[in-house]
């Protein structure tokens, strides 16, 4: 009698529980969302998050919040979103740079990137473009390779790790040598590419396409796997004869590692709403970007599968991981 | 000049956009207060409003914190004449004869003279600016890593060997400066210095929090045990006593002139701020008068020249401080922070780069001045009256802002308690008669020098002759060497400075 009631108990107890989660989940969002973003306001990576923080609030119907906590190249954020209650209300924004590449990057991180996150939804892909001086007489990457297997004491100049080891998957590709040199900004940089300083350039696109359109910089060929409508006549490095080659920043939404399903589902719908939208692709065209459209699943799929790549990169490049 | 007129047009286009016009006049207008309130630095509220600025347009944000450096000038003088305060080091110096004339009931006519020669003295600067604009964009293209290197080298020996009180000291808060802005992770290899494995270290330590914690926390842990009651008795006057008599403006004319080309001289040294500027003003027009016995009893002369002088040097400073990317004083060393945090490098290359931003500033010092003229002519008696703001509610609200200030920078409590540390290390700098300055300027062109240093390096293949081979880099280490050799000599024949400028005149 007395272990039918305690049944009777624990089962009205898991039932409450039960229902409890499964209104919190249909009513989710119910509260204010907060997004941790790993730069500070103002900068590019604000500029695009902002514009999917707008889009979110419109079809979320609550507001969104951006926490800009800029520092440890994006790690702090992403620490703040590991510690966070994993309930859907902070939501990370990070690029492949932090969720593939800090394994690489950094030795004693309090989390595990690919563990401790769960992919939501990947929206958008950023070019990186490949350029030289207006006065070189290089105009294809073809061009590009042969005069640096010519020449000795090759430089190449590079803002941020994602460009630097954008530049020696090429050089690994196409075999050939050159210098990196480290700049803070890309505007930083424009005297030493513009005077021949230094040989080439990967640059990011949202700087460089203003650049390149008004004949400041050359464009040669683009690290996305297509062409972008910001620069419709720059090629991909895959057209320029430079095989596989596919390496350019992406942006995705994650969650801390337990949120329950249906709130990763329903955000993960509402993240490929506002990448569907004409406007995201307007918007994304200003910054030299393009849409991704990743599910949960593919965006998982795609991080897990540029790994290795991160890993020889990193090695490639010299850099020791701290 | 042709270029510089049409450049200064679209400047005038920039500046008054509304927005802009906005942000010009909130910046002149805490300027203004900062510079009245007893306590409050030009660099304390600089610091705080700084993070505010993070999601503006930078050209806004930078419009309204020059506005402020200027701004504060005009506060500063109210201060010292009325007052006898020196609230602003930079116009410590007015008070000597500004105070006696406030006794004389000449108080009116001295802030008449002094807005006479402040106007002059800043359009003067800015006249200077235009003119030398194109000059330094003409060789903006010369400047490589290795000349702003050597360019930063020499900002460095100046800042710290030209500063107020011993070199030796100087010198050292310069390298412990170079030191804290070494802090964080490499560029080049992602390798961590000096951060303790403190995950919040990697970044660096914040600008905001170095600046408001050694200059404001220090400056409220020194001044809250010596606290002076004001004597405002003399304080009292109406729109119509600013107007100087024609006898007065004919003694002062002179005075305002000499003032302001000794100013804007100093602008163009790296290193002279606006207080060494209206120090060495004064000394000046005492040598030339022929009564100097009456200079400290109240020689409109000695309030004319210092003004025009402080005003045209704070114009004037921006100079080296955006063309060349050299501050001449903490405050100018803040604004190069200010910038580059917006995403803008100062140095040859910025007017190029950024006319909007370099031509609509000169535009926007012009109508900051005129605003700044109209807040203070019919406004006198509010400031007067906010002169006498108990420092009971002063302070606390001072700090409360701080705090606020450091939190918004990264919303981290991490930088508060950093701030808070740094405002006891300042204290105690303060006490031990170090200027905290050259930490600043250490701070902020530290890591210019060794970003300009390595990738020179590594341009030249390794090869450190390259510093020496580079024309324009080989005339900034021959300065550079010069200075050196000249302080050397300074201190061997033991000669000391005309005017002693007080150890405690930080700007």
């Amino acid at each position: 009698m007395k272990k039918l009631w305690q049944r009777f108990a624990l089962g009205l107890i898991g039932l409450t529980a039960l229902a409890g989660t499964a209104s919190a989940q249909d009513s989710y969002p119910d509260r204010p969302i907060h997004v941790s973003l790993g730069f500070a306001a103002g900068s590019g990576a604000d500029i695009l998050a902002r514009y999917f923080t707008q889009q979110l609030e419109k079809v979320a119907k609550q507001p969104v919040i951006v926490d800009n906590k800029p520092g440890a190249t994006g790690n702090i954020a992403l620490r703040s979103v590991f510690e966070a209650k994993p309930d859907g209300y902070t939501i990370l924004f990070s690029a492949n740079s932090n969720m593939a590449g800090s394994r690489f990057l950094f030795k004693d991180l309090p989390f595990d990137t690919i563990k401790d996150f769960v992919p939501v939804a990947s929206f958008a892909q950023i070019a990186f473009v490949m350029v030289v001086s207006p006065k070189s007489p290089i105009n294809t990457v073809a061009e590009m390779t042969a005069f640096l297997k010519k020449k000795k004491d090759n430089l190449y100049g590079y803002t941020n790790q994602t460009a630097q080891l954008s530049t020696e998957y090429y050089k690994q590709i196409a075999g050939v040598e050159a210098k990196g040199v480290s700049y803070k900004a890309t505007p930083d940089a424009m005297r030493d590419i513009i005077e021949g300083t230094l040989d080439f350039m990967i640059v990011d696109g949202t700087f460089g396409a203003g650049q390149i359109k008004q004949g400041q910089l050359k464009a040669l060929a683009l690290t996305t796997k297509e062409r972008i409508p910001t620069l419709p006549d720059t090629p991909t490095m895959q057209e320029a004869g430079v095989p596989n080659y596919e390496f350019s920043p992406w942006w995705a939404a994650y969650l801390p590692k337990g949120t329950p399903q249906p709130i990763v589902d329903k955000l993960q719908g509402y993240f490929l709403q506002i990448d569907a939208m004409p406007e995201t692709a307007k918007f994304l065209e200003s910054v030299a970007s393009i849409p991704q459209h990743d599910t949960s699943k593919e965006a998982d799929a795609r991080l897990k599968a540029e790994l290795p790549r991160w890993g020889t990169l990193v090695k490639a490049a010299g850099i020791e991981p701290q | 000049m042709d270029t510089g007129v049409i450049d200064l047009i679209h400047g005038f286009s920039v500046a008054l956009q509304p927005q802009n016009l906005l942000w010009c006049f909130i910046g002149v207008m805490a300027g203004n207060l900062v510079g009245v309130l007893p306590g409050m630095g030009v660099l304390s509220a600089i610091s705080i409003l700084l993070p505010l600025t993070y999601g503006i347009e930078p050209v806004g944000a930078i419009l309204m914190l020059a506005g402020m450096a200027y701004g504060a000038q005009y506060g500063g003088a109210i201060c010292s004449i009325l007052l006898n305060l020196p609230c602003h080091p930079p116009h410590a110096v007015t008070c000597l004869d500004g105070f006696p004339l406030t006794k004389q009931g000449k108080g009116g006519t001295a802030l008449g003279i002094t807005m006479m020669g402040a106007v002059f003295g800043a359009a003067f600067g800015i006249m200077q600016m235009i003119i030398t604009a194109p000059y330094i964009a003409r060789i903006a293209f010369s400047f490589g890593s290795a000349e702003i290197c050597a360019l930063m080298l020499l900002g460095l020996l100046a800042g710290s060997t030209l500063a107020k009180g011993s070199p030796l000291k100087g010198v050292a808060m310069t390298i412990f400066g170079l030191l804290l802005g070494l802090v964080g992770q490499d560029a080049n290899t992602g390798i961590e210095r000096f951060t303790f494995g403190i995950l919040d270290l990697d970044d660096g330590v914040e600008l905001v929090a170095l600046s408001l914690g050694l200059f404001g926390i220090a400056e409220f842990l020194r001044s809250v045990n010596n606290t002076v009651p004001i004597d405002a008795t003399y304080a009292k006057l109406g729109v119509s006593d600013l107007r100087p008599s024609k006898a007065d403006m004919k003694k002062a004319a002179f005075p305002i002139l000499r003032g302001t080309l000794i100013g804007s001289l100093c602008s163009l040294i790296p290193g002279t701020g606006p207080t060494i500027a209206s120090f060495v003003a004064y000394a000046v027009e005492k040598k030339v008068s022929k009564n100097p016995e009456k200079f400290g009893h109240g020689a409109i002369e000695g309030v004319a020249a210092p003004e025009a002088s402080t005003h045209s040097s704070v114009q004037g400073d921006f100079i080296p401080t955006m063309s060349l990317g050299i501050p001449g004083d903490a405050v100018m060393a803040l604004l190069l922070g200010a910038l580059i945090i917006h995403g803008i490098t100062p140095g040859p290359r910025l007017i190029v780069e950024h006319p909007d931003m370099f031509w609509g500033l000169i535009a926007s010092f012009w109508i900051g001045n005129l605003m700044l003229i109209f807040l203070n002519v019919p406004m006198i008696g509010i400031w007067v009256k906010l002169l006498m703001v108990p420092y009971r509610y002063l302070f606390p609200s001072a700090l409360f802002f701080i705090c606020i200030g450091v939190f918004a920078a990264k919303n981290t409590l991490f930088d508060v308690v950093v701030t808070l540390g740094f405002g006891v290390f300042g204290y105690l700098l303060l006490m031990l008669r170090f200027e905290p300055a050259p930490i600043l300027l250490g701070f902020v062109l530290g890591p210019r020098l060794e970003e300009n240093f390595r990738r020179a390096m590594t341009i030249s293949r390794g090869d450190i002759f390259t510093f020496v081979e580079r024309p324009i880099s080989a005339i900034f280490i021959t300065l550079c060497v010069l200075l050196i050799a000249a302080q050397i000599w300074v201190r061997i024949r033991k000669t000391k400075p005309p005017i002693a400028i007080p150890a405690d005149a930080h700007e």
